[in-house]
């Protein structure tokens, strides 16, 4: 009772409520139930029922993502070429006559492969055809107009451009990232690039024989010679084995 | 039911000149028929605003008064009673009535306090309340003058007291909480709550009755 009194007088407490009669204000007031109306708007609406799910369903998608793109990382790149090739590579970028003409057999048999999938004849649009068999002189006095292509012309020509593109980034791609290791070989992989940058600009600026010349293996020839005279032999020969994939008949004169 | 049996008890042992005196206490309101606090807390916790409209109801000036006094700053005292609510507005999902509410609700303001001092290096309760603040409009100007005597008697006695000690005092005369319970709030052992509350109830007596021994 004693400890009881201790802790417990009823005088401190009669003084301490008749001094303790202060409230809260009014405008607290306000913004506590207003905050405790908002809370559970927020909380108790639908959005609690699609959060979860739509979380798990995030999180797997963005799982199995990157587990798909890991898996492309690691089997999916080229290993790199070694200093000792790049002469190899020179080889492919600068084929010689002999492999370029074993180049150009394989480019026409699958250019051939590609025949045999495509619709006859073959149209195409107006710039598409210019730029790939009209001379510049030709594009410009000729309006522009659809022209009537053998689709084996077309799909050859296409053909190479796609190849000769395509080995033109390897090479430079190969290029780029040998840069840092090897500044000589670098330098040489990049003047190869260069040289068939330079190559087939100069193809696309000036084709080599127009429709018209190609219409019969005579006056095809007849271009192909000229060619020939021009000191144009890469384009001479690209032309005549077109020539030989349209008129498989035709002979060269000697 | 057995969760509110305490402020009663509380109440009980304060003698019935104080709730005479006093009958709109805050923990006075905790009636038999009325909802029980965690229940109400749990109500809103399903989502119903009302049930927290009245639990707010029943403790907003005791809590209040309760970090009035322990801070001594107006503006500090409202700024965490606002993060009380918050944090009570927040808990809504987790609370679990293991414990009487009351003394979920003062430890969580006992914690809040706590943090504000630590956030505010410079905190302290030597600041003396506006008495003007305080005044009954009704009373003649000799009441007022007394009763304006007495409440700055025992306002300093308690600003004067250390913080643990008013701390107890306060959190038995305006939450009505037990000895154990302020023990709990408070994080310390039995014993030592109850010395704090013992001295500090020691100190206000001796405040409260100085004048009448000089006289």
């Amino acid at each position: 009772m004693t400890t009881e009194s201790n802790h417990n007088d009823p005088r401190v407490s009669e003084a301490y409520q008749g001094l303790a009669t202060e409230t809260t204000p009014p405008g607290l007031d306000r913004r506590i139930l207003a905050m405790a109306a908002d809370k559970r708007r927020s909380r108790y609406g639908l959005a609690r029922v699609w959060v979860r799910p739509l979380a798990w369903a995030a999180t797997i998608g963005l799982s199995l993502a990157i587990v798909l793109e890991v898996s492309q990382f690691r089997y999916g790149t080229t290993p790199p070429i070694e200093a000792d090739d790049v002469e190899t590579l020179e080889e492919v970028l600068v084929p010689d006559e002999a492999s370029a003409r074993d180049d150009d057999d394989i480019r026409l048999q699958r250019g051939s492969a590609k025949r045999a999938n495509e619709p006859v004849p073959l149209q195409l649009s107006a710039p598409a055809a210019r730029q790939a068999s009209s001379p510049p002189a030709a594009a410009k006095t000729a309006p522009a107009r659809d022209v009537e292509l053998t689709p084996d012309s077309v799909s050859v020509y296409e053909d190479f451009a796609t190849d000769d593109m395509s080995l033109l980034r390897e090479a430079e791609e190969q290029a780029r990232l040998r840069s840092g290791a090897e500044p000589a070989a670098a330098e040489a992989a990049n003047a190869i690039a260069f040289d068939a940058t330079t190559r087939l600009e100069k193809k696309e600026q000036d084709p080599y024989c127009d429709p018209d010349m190609r219409s019969s293996a005579e006056t095809w020839y007849i271009c192909i010679e000229d060619l020939r005279a021009q000191g144009r032999d890469d384009d001479a020969n690209s032309e005549f084995l077109l020539l030989l994939a349209e008129f498989p008949d035709f002979e060269e004169q000697k | 039911m057995a969760a509110d049996a305490q402020p009663m008890a509380s109440l009980r042992s304060r003698g019935t000149a104080t709730l005479c005196s006093k009958p709109s206490l805050a923990y006075a309101q905790v009636m038999p028929h009325t909802p029980d606090d965690s229940a109400l807390m749990l109500r809103y916790g399903g989502g119903d605003v009302q049930a927290f409209e009245i639990l707010y109801g029943r403790h907003k000036d005791a809590i209040y008064r309760y970090l009035l006094r322990l801070s001594g700053h107006r503006d500090s005292a409202e700024d965490i009673f606002q993060d009380v609510w918050g944090k009570i507005i927040k808990a809504r999902e987790s609370y679990r009535p293991t414990a009487k509410f009351t003394t979920f609700l003062y430890r969580v303001a006992h914690n809040c306090f706590i943090d504000y001092v630590r956030r505010n290096k410079r905190h302290s309760t030597n600041t003396v309340l506006d008495p003007e603040s305080h005044g009954d409009p009704g009373e003649s100007p000799e009441m007022a003058t007394e009763r304006c005597l007495a409440r700055e008697r025992l306002e300093i006695a308690l600003y004067t007291l250390p913080d643990e000690q008013r701390d107890a005092f306060l959190l038995h005369e305006e939450g009505g909480l037990s000895v154990d319970q302020i023990a709990t709030v408070t994080g310390c052992n039995r014993e030592t709550a109850k010395s704090r509350l013992r001295y500090a109830v020691g100190k206000l007596r001796k405040a409260i009755d100085e004048p009448a021994e000089r006289s």
